[in-house]
């Protein structure tokens, strides 16, 4: 038995059942047999009876004479007449789906009236008691029986109803919790694709479709390209279909159309498609309107396609309809959210850090001999905040912050006069007092700006020592913070690697020796070491090479911007 | 997982048809109920093998259906799961006091509901195989 008369069979059971108790009143059996042979009711009305097995048989019967009838509609009753006295009432419970229109046997309805020689027993003092299985009562009984048979197959009709709606709820269900997880989902992240990766996972799952992808643009080559970015099921867009898909939407956004359909129900297809698309439909994603985009392609009213959500052949329909459409929208939609936000978050970034880039080399531009000084003791700085081992080891955000605050630790000197910047000779003491403001003056700027308050203490103890002879506070050993630590050896190196007015610059050996010298006095021994037991001189090359890619680091520019992430991320 | 019986209570009849449908779909067979002191008699006379119900219910809620489930002898170790619009209602003791496998919020995924139910079973056969 099917499931849906599985599931017609227990809604009607409490009417069967009552049907059963009506009947003992005129003190006959009732009983229901499934078609797999099993009595599922069994209503004693006090008369001597068939057995079970004897009632399995009657049914049995009922149903190879009953079971295929043509004319679905029409319920029949039989009268099997067993030996002289015994007569049973059958009929067949049908359900008759409204797909496939045939008629199915659910169950066999029973009235066992037993040997009617026997007189019945009565439980209620109306007409009919006394009532016996004359002809006549044979005629009422078998009326029952048939209007039972036919309120049955009403309530089949009337189950499936409820069953259509009921799936149809369902995948709305479905579509709500998509929609729900997206947007409780879309986090301002790096351009990482696991959010369209999940929108495209989740589509698959709710709309049966062959395949599902997600194509976003990118610059290929400086030129502006459709990329598929993320995509489920089978589907296969290289670049001449993406350029395709590309401008059919775009033509079809012009026409004023929310979407991309086309499908061989609509044959012949408005396009020529590949051979193994039957139907597709894809939808735009737009982005904030801007004055230069990548693509020429600006739609009519001013909208930017940044990209599109294309699925194909869908499984269980012919094509898609306009319920795919709105929910197809919807999550692009949120994906082109998602995507800008990315974009704004790194733009934001990268303006951040392009600016800082530009005030430190205007402050290093001041004196000829300290240009690109900023930029090298940040890179070094994080060269050795990567290397501190025993039970030092430093968290990514951690580094991030010590190469920022090497990249701004002299920000200071611009409260500090040229002249003494650039004078060739000594300094009087009256000088060297200015010059030694500068890492307060420094960390006085930054901690005004709220998300800069993190690398204030290493900008404002960059000139410490650990033997307390250091400036601004004198502070001694462990009281000098990590990041202070780190960029003032970092600083040193470069101090001593430069030319100076008033020398030239040392060899990479000769500042190794000093530092080796300086351990316990200027330099923290644990810094110092993670230096030493570098590789300084692949360091050293790639400072001088411009900071290329080393140990899958990336490139100077990328890191900035990814630094500058951990201040306003 | 075929032949596995499940008994459904809610007192909204749409959320019983969602859940029966997709259930009898997949192979399970499903009774239902739409309060609790009914579903309490079909649990004794059906021994279902899990138990879906709503929380918010006339006559007896789905917390003290689950209640007198676990305190008789034969329903006692049905597992549960409870789906509702209420789910911020319940605490995570009574959660756990109570033996309640999941709690899903609706709206909820039907699909993810058969997930849950599919494991349930998944780990009962692994349980009675040992």
């Amino acid at each position: 038995m099917d499931t849906v008369g599985r599931s017609i069979i227990f809604s009607q059971r409490r009417q069967l059942e009552s049907f059963g108790e009506r009947l003992k009143k005129f003190g006959v059996n009732f009983a229901v047999c499934d078609v797999n042979g099993q009595l599922i009711l069994l209503c004693d009305g006090g008369r001597p009876k068939s057995s079970p097995e004897q009632l399995i048989e009657y049914s049995r019967q009922a149903l190879s004479q009953n079971g295929d009838k043509d004319s679905p509609e029409k319920a029949d009753v039989l009268l099997q007449q067993l030996g002289d006295s015994s007569q049973v009432l059958a009929t067949v419970l049908k359900f008759t789906s409204g797909r496939s229109k045939r008629a199915e046997s659910v169950a066999v309805a029973l009235i066992d009236m037993g040997d009617i020689s026997t007189p019945v027993a009565h439980y209620s003092p109306d007409d009919m008691a006394g009532m016996n299985a004359a002809p006549a009562n044979i005629e009422y009984l078998t009326e029952m029986l048939w209007l039972l048979a036919e309120s049955f197959q009403a309530a089949g009709k009337a189950e499936e109803q409820i069953e259509k709606v009921g799936t149809e709820l369902s995948q709305t269900y479905e579509e709500l919790v998509l929609l729900h997880k997206l947007s409780t989902n879309m986090k301002v992240t790096e351009q990482d694709t696991s959010f369209l990766q999940m929108a495209c996972d989740n589509l698959t799952a709710i709309v049966s479709v062959e395949g599902i992808a997600i194509l976003v643009e990118k610059l290929v080559d400086n030129e502006p390209q459709l990329a598929v970015a993320a995509g489920s099921g089978l589907i296969e867009i290289d670049e001449r279909m993406a350029a395709i898909l590309h401008s059919r939407l775009t033509e079809q956004v012009n026409n004023g159309k929310e979407a991309l359909l086309d499908s061989e129900v609509d044959a012949p297809f408005r396009y020529d498609w590949p051979d193994n698309i039957k139907n597709i439909i894809a939808v735009p994603l737009f982005g904030k309107e801007k004055t230069e985009s990548h693509f020429a392609s600006r739609t009519k009213n001013g909208n930017n396609i940044i990209g599109l959500l294309v699925a194909i052949n869908r499984i269980d329909k012919p094509d898609f309809d306009s319920t795919d459409v709105k929910l197809f929208s919807s999550v692009a939609g949120s994906c082109a959210v998602f995507i800008e936000n990315g974009r704004l978050f790194t733009d934001l970034k990268e303006l951040f850090i392009g600016s800082l880039k530009a005030l430190t080399s205007s402050i290093d531009a001041k004196d000829q001999y300290t240009r690109g000084h900023s930029e090298r003791v940040a890179f070094i700085s994080r060269w050795i905040a990567e290397r501190l081992v025993a039970g030092e080891q430093l968290e990514e955000e951690q580094i991030h912050r010590i190469y920022l605050a090497g990249l701004l630790h002299d920000i200071g000197k611009i409260g500090i006069d040229e002249a003494v910047l650039r004078k060739n000779g000594k300094l009087t003491e009256q000088e060297l007092d200015r010059v030694r403001k500068h890492p307060s003056i420094g960390a006085g700027i930054l901690s005004a700006i709220k998300q800069m308050r993190d690398i204030v203490p290493t900008v404002l103890c960059h000139h410490e020592r650990i033997d307390g002879k250091g400036y601004p506070a004198g502070l001694v050993g462990n009281q000098v913070p990590l990041g202070g630590k780190i960029v003032g050896l970092a600083d040193s190196f470069d101090a001593m690697t430069s030319k100076r007015t008033y020398r030239d610059a040392r060899t990479v050996e000769e500042a190794l020796v000093e530092i080796e010298k300086g351990i316990g006095t200027q330099f923290d021994e644990q810094v110092a070491r993670a230096f030493l037991n570098s590789d300084v001189y692949h360091l050293w090359d790639t400072i001088r090479d411009g900071f290329c890619e080393i140990n899958g680091s990336s490139s100077f520019a990328e890191y900035g911007t990814a630094a500058v992430g951990t201040l306003i991320g | 997982m075929s032949g596995k019986k499940v008994l459904v209570v809610d007192d909204e009849i749409h959320i019983i048809h969602v859940v029966a449908i997709k259930l009898r779909n997949n192979g399970y067979e499903v009774i239902t109920a739409d309060n609790g002191a009914e579903a309490y008699e079909l649990a004794l006379k059906e021994k279902p093998d899990i138990v879906v119900t709503d929380f918010q219910m006339p006559v007896m809620t789905g917390l003290e259906l689950i209640e007198k489930l676990r305190q008789t002898e034969q329903t006692k170790d049905i597992p549960v799961i409870m789906l509702t619009a209420r789910s911020f209602a319940i605490s995570k003791e009574q959660q756990d006091s109570l033996q309640i496998t999941g709690c899903l919020s609706k709206p909820f995924s039907p699909k993810e509901l058969l997930g849950n139910i599919e494991d349930i079973i998944y780990q009962k056969e692994l349980m009675v195989n040992k």
